[in-house]
């Protein structure tokens, strides 16, 4: 019997939307990146795929395609799962692109068969084939074609092996014509729930515009899933959604397993039968080179060396030739003696008032300023930390950093999954503060967006930081991380005691080591990159208009006047930095970048480049990362955040400055 | 590489042997008894896990009945589950019933 097909009612123009979906670490972006030429900016690790992304199939030019984030469960469990289930019941759909593991076949066909009761057009991409024979693992998939009634296409995609068969294939998707019997008291309780849904429809057309079946809904709202609960309460008369209430409470007190699981159950029995007879395991599994290095990563001890000399990789690449060496040839040579003087000269040449010429390439100046900051002191870091990044990404190394710095973030409050925002933000905290939806509570979500907002750095100022510190010593270095880890530390612990609630303990997949890619991580740079600069370039022009206002008004002296006893009395620094800080109310690595230009000018000691630079990182994050938090978490929390962070970073800034003078270093 | 297991094969048979008496009993075992390289069966979940992370596990395909191989201990469980590799912290291990 097919599913009940009051669907697919929609025009034409609704009807062009394909969306992929999957779980997470299948290779969804990389599919949607060969389908469409474009790359999703924040994926890869699980659950960051956080927003639809969309594109147009590059050979079917009416056809839009939806990314969507990766999903553990189905129906879904945490914030970022429940995008999807918004999706299928929200946007009317041609069809459905499952990419699932090869090599994980159960898991996937779990998901196959929950989205082939959906009633829309599937296509099943099952992906990693390669990883799957490897394995010794042979899949019969048109055998599975023939059970499942749609098309089961195998796929390397990273390789670009079976692309073309997905283009084909999805050109003329067919309504899959499958169905689950379940037992007896289930079927008839979903025949109800249907019949109330499709009969007392009060808003004319709502549910049967639907592109997912009645059946799908019923199931799903017998699992109990709470995107379903809100749709239906939107949708449906109260009366009748009571009436359903009704019904599944009826039928919850007559079991004692949930209905949830005795529904899974019958899946799994159902899946278990055929992949009984459509893959054969024909060698037993040997131990991979990848086997041997994860386990190498996740050991006690070798981990932790690994792990340092990550770090150690990551500074040398981003700090030394990132913020070193490219920075001093764009800066200094490009910039300083080729581009920004041929601007100078061609602007003074033009019969401009002086204070445009001013605004433009004076000290202040939007060219000199504004541009040279963001593409000759940021530009070369940020690449090379998006690059490195995503090294890591694509090799599968973040997880097993979760689950080794898991004992860490347990004091704070938190599991190892916070790694991933941490480090994500030390590229940019903007995007990580995003990404903190990937953590399984509110109270967690807050914790590491409090942590973000004040101890960590972004990669554009982590940039500037490393080359300032290691142009005084590796002392310099180590007390700045020191301070840095300590405050990170002890407000974490703080905050994990303040906010109620419970820690939840980590669970956490770990994908197989790979490889990179040298185009895959390349392409991912270039948009990130892209991304970023869009971000930045108006940010730092606005920044830099608002200085030169401020300077040409003569407000900034006022302001650096009475900011001075703050920045020279507790501080102990230069008067001039007071401009540094409040260009880091902006951005703070605009700010570091003041400092920067001030210490290469011989203004700062290295006691006062360290205080300064402790400062600076607790100091307000960027307006960027502001407005997002504010997005994320509400108003309240981006304000309580502020108001920690602000004093606080001068606390320890002012106390620092202080310890520094009475061990007499550095001045 | 043979050479290398063995060596650990043997070290978990002495540690055994040492810690046989204050392993609980054969009905209480949990996963974060089972010693590295071995496999078990799940039997069922404690209370100790939260409704969202029992469906997580059951979506990785840690369900009752299934064979699973104990990969590591330390810092966190490590177990794989069909191909699939997972790291659980002590407390979600020691919540799940395992027979081996």
């Amino acid at each position: 019997m097919a599913a009940p097909s009051i669907i697919n009612h929609f025009g034409p123009s609704s009807e062009n939307k394909i969306a992929l979906i999957g779980h997470p670490n299948v290779g969804k972006s990389v599919i949607f990146h060969k389908l469409t030429g474009q790359f999703v900016t924040v994926s890869n690790y699980p659950g960051t795929t956080l927003e639809i992304a969309r594109g147009t199939a590059k050979d079917m030019p009416d056809t839009i395609l939806l990314d969507t984030p990766g999903v553990v469960t189905f129906p879904p469990q945490t914030e970022d799962e429940q995008v999807t289930a918004k999706l299928l019941l929200n946007i009317p759909l041609r069809g459905i692109l499952q990419v699932g593991d090869a090599k994980n076949i159960r898991r996937t066909l779990l998901l196959t068969v929950q989205l082939a009761e959906m009633g829309v057009p599937l296509v099943l991409a099952l992906n990693m084939m390669d990883e799957a024979m490897k394995r010794g693992l042979e899949i019969n998939h048109a055998r599975l074609s023939s059970i499942l009634h749609i098309p089961v296409i195998p796929t390397t995609a990273i390789r670009g092996f079976g692309v073309k068969d997905i283009l084909a294939n999805l050109e003329n998707p067919i309504t899959p014509d499958f169905h689950i019997e379940y037992p007896v008291d289930i079927e008839d309780a979903l025949k109800e729930i249907c019949s109330s849904i499709t009969s007392s429809d009060t808003d004319p057309g709502e549910v049967s515009k639907l592109s997912i079946a009645p059946r799908a809904i019923a199931l799903l709202w017998l699992e109990n899933d709470s995107v379903t609960d809100e749709w239906l309460k939107n949708h449906l008369d109260l009366g009748i959604y009571n009436h359903l209430i009704e019904i599944r409470k009826q039928l919850q007190t007559n079991t004692t397993d949930t209905l949830a699981g005795i529904i899974q159950n019958v899946r799994l029995e159902y899946i278990k039968q055929i992949v009984d007879i459509s893959m054969i395991r024909y060698s037993p599994k040997a131990i991979r080179l990848s086997d041997k290095i994860s386990r190498l990563t996740l050991h006690p001890l070798w981990g932790t060396l690994v792990l340092a000399g990550v770090l150690f990789s990551l500074y040398w690449f981003v700090g030394v030739f990132g913020a070193g060496i490219l920075v001093d040839f764009f800066e200094g040579v490009l910039f300083g003696e080729y581009i920004n003087p041929w601007v100078t000269n061609l602007i003074t040449q033009f019969p401009l008032p002086p204070l445009i010429t001013e605004l433009l390439v004076g000290e202040f100046g939007l060219w000199t300023m504004g541009m040279t900051y963001a593409l000759a002191l940021i530009f070369p870091i940020v690449t090379t930390f998006f690059f490195a990044f995503g090294i890591l990404e694509d090799s599968g190394y973040l997880p097993r950093l979760s689950a080794l710095s898991n004992r860490f973030f347990q004091s704070m409050g938190l599991n190892g999954k916070a790694v991933l925002p941490i480090v994500l933000g030390l590229g940019c905290v903007t995007m990580a503060a995003l990404t903190t939806r990937v953590l399984s509570n509110r109270r967690e979500r807050i914790l590491v967006t409090l942590l973000l907002a004040l101890a960590i750095p972004c990669s554009a100022q982590l940039g500037i930081i490393m080359g300032m510190l290691a142009g005084i010593s590796i002392g310099a270095a180590l007390i700045w991380g020191g301070v840095i880890l300590l405050v990170l530390f002890i407000v974490g612990w703080l905050a994990a005691q303040l906010l109620p609630g419970d820690r939840s303990p980590l669970l956490v997949e770990l994908p197989p080591m790979r490889v990179p890619t040298f185009s895959n991580v390349a392409a991912k740079t270039v948009a990130r990159l892209e991304w970023y600069l869009k971000e930045v370039i108006p940010l730092f022009l606005l920044g830099t208009f608002i200085m030169f206002l401020l300077s040409q008004t003569g407000i900034l002296e006022s302001i650096i006047r009475s900011v001075e006893p703050l920045v020279t009395g507790w501080l102990g620094l230069p008067p001039e930095a007071s401009a540094a800080f409040l260009m880091g109310f902006l951005r703070r690595d605009f700010g570091a970048t003041g400092l920067f230009v001030m210490q290469s000018q011989g203004g700062l000691t290295p006691a006062q480049v360290v205080v300064a630079m402790v400062t600076i990182t607790l100091f307000v994050p960027c307006v960027a990362s502001v407005m997002v938090i504010a997005k994320e978490r509400g108003w309240r929390t981006a304000v309580s955040v502020i108001l920690i962070v602000f004093p606080l970073a001068f606390l320890v800034g002012g106390l620092l400055y202080r310890a520094l003078a009475f061990l007499n270093w550095g001045s | 590489m043979p050479r290398h297991c063995n060596k650990h094969r043997k070290r978990h048979r002495l540690l055994r042997m040492f810690t046989h008496s204050r392993r609980p009993h054969h009905q209480d075992q949990t996963l974060a008894n089972i010693l590295p390289g071995e496999n078990a069966i799940i039997v069922d979940f404690l209370p100790g896990i939260s409704s969202e992370q029992r469906a997580h596990l059951l979506a990785y395909g840690v369900i009752p009945g299934s064979i699973i191989r104990v990969i590591q201990q330390n810092p966190v469980t490590v177990l794989e589950v069909d191909q699939l590799e997972l790291a659980l912290e002590k407390k979600i291990a020691s919540s799940i019933k395992v027979s081996s």
